[in-house]
């Protein structure tokens, strides 16, 4: 037989109804229980709040859906500065100097030294996202504090599911510092049977 | 012999700035017959219908076919297996050397790179240009 649907919110409020009824009858054979229910809407409480609170503050938005629109501007922001760097640099190249000026030289330098700005706006971009992530960080581990014992070991070690060989390739850039030159690259590459 | 300059060489990549990056360095080598694909399946489709391409550059991140496995399909078929194939991809972990090279590829380039290593690799699997 299917359980029918429960809401937490309706869960909540039976619970504590329960616990109001037991405090009535004011037994003292029943304190042991009503310690168990209560902390267990204390975490409900707690739960709901954590998970509330990854919204932001206008209610209308996720961090998630957020963070990646933000991502996605930096993405096309990033495509759009290089092809105009491009473009003006493939425009210097075409300059014949004896027959363009020194304006037209200028005109393509000024393009890029403008669409190099782009970096400002992504830099900002990144901050927020980064700002959102460290937030959203910071409530997975409340809520994995206030689950408690396994389940916040678990969540706090949790490397998702195994992955296959190809998967476990696809590490994308390497931090500055760990990433290998070309040179140790080269290396391992004579080397690699 | 020096290779010839008319060399058809595929490039492979999702990103289209990419692309243009290597279209645009290629061109600087004097290399201009060039075709590009952003999937690794646009790359196998193109190659399956004309396979006179004398070189590939792939990148290896890309979905859903990677550039590793775009390499092994190459290299599982009897009319393409012979073509060179350059990884040029920001993977650098040993990991990846070690499996493009059990795989066959026949040099790699890690990102970000510059016009000399371009050639360089160019020139060590096609010869002197």
């Amino acid at each position: 037989m299917s359980s029918p649907d429960i809401h937490i919110d309706d869960a909540q409020n039976y619970l504590q109804k329960v616990v109001t009824k037991l405090r009535a009858q004011n037994r003292a054979d029943t304190e042991p229980l009503l310690a168990i229910l209560e902390h267990i809407a204390q975490y409900i409480q707690v739960t709901k709040r954590e998970i509330s609170s990854l919204r932001v503050a206008d209610g209308n938005e996720s961090f998630f859906a957020t963070a990646s629109d933000e991502l996605g501007e930096v993405v096309a922001e990033s495509a759009n500065a290089t092809n105009e760097i491009m473009s003006a640099a493939e425009a210097i190249e075409r300059l014949d100097p004896a027959q363009e000026g020194r304006d037209a030289l200028n005109n393509a330098v000024t393009r890029i030294y403008l669409a190099c700005g782009f970096q400002d706006i992504t830099g900002q971009r990144i901050a927020k996202v980064i700002r959102t992530l460290k937030s959203v960080e910071a409530k997975i581990a409340a809520l994995a504090t206030a689950c408690g014992g396994e389940v916040e070991q678990r969540m706090m070690g949790a490397s998702g599911p195994p992955q296959d060989e190809e998967s476990r390739l696809l590490n994308g850039p390497q931090l500055r510092g760990q990433a290998q030159s070309q040179d140790d690259i080269d290396k391992l590459f004579e080397s690699a049977n | 012999m020096a290779v010839s300059k008319t060399l058809p060489i595929m490039i492979v990549d999702d990103y289209s700035t990419m692309l243009r990056i290597l279209r645009n360095l290629l061109g600087q080598l004097d290399f201009n017959n060039v075709v590009d694909a952003s999937s690794g399946d646009e790359a196998l489709q193109k190659l399956l219908v004309s396979s006179d391409i004398g070189l590939i550059i792939s990148d290896w991140n890309m979905q859903p076919m990677t550039g590793l496995e775009l390499l092994k399909a190459v290299r599982a078929n009897a009319k393409l297996k012979h073509i060179p194939f350059i990884m040029v991809t920001a993977e650098s972990k040993t990991d990846n050397v070690v499996a493009a090279k059990q795989a066959g590829v026949s040099n790699y380039i890690v990102k970000p790179f510059n016009a000399e290593t371009l050639k360089s690799k160019m020139a060590s699997v096609l010869g002197p240009f």
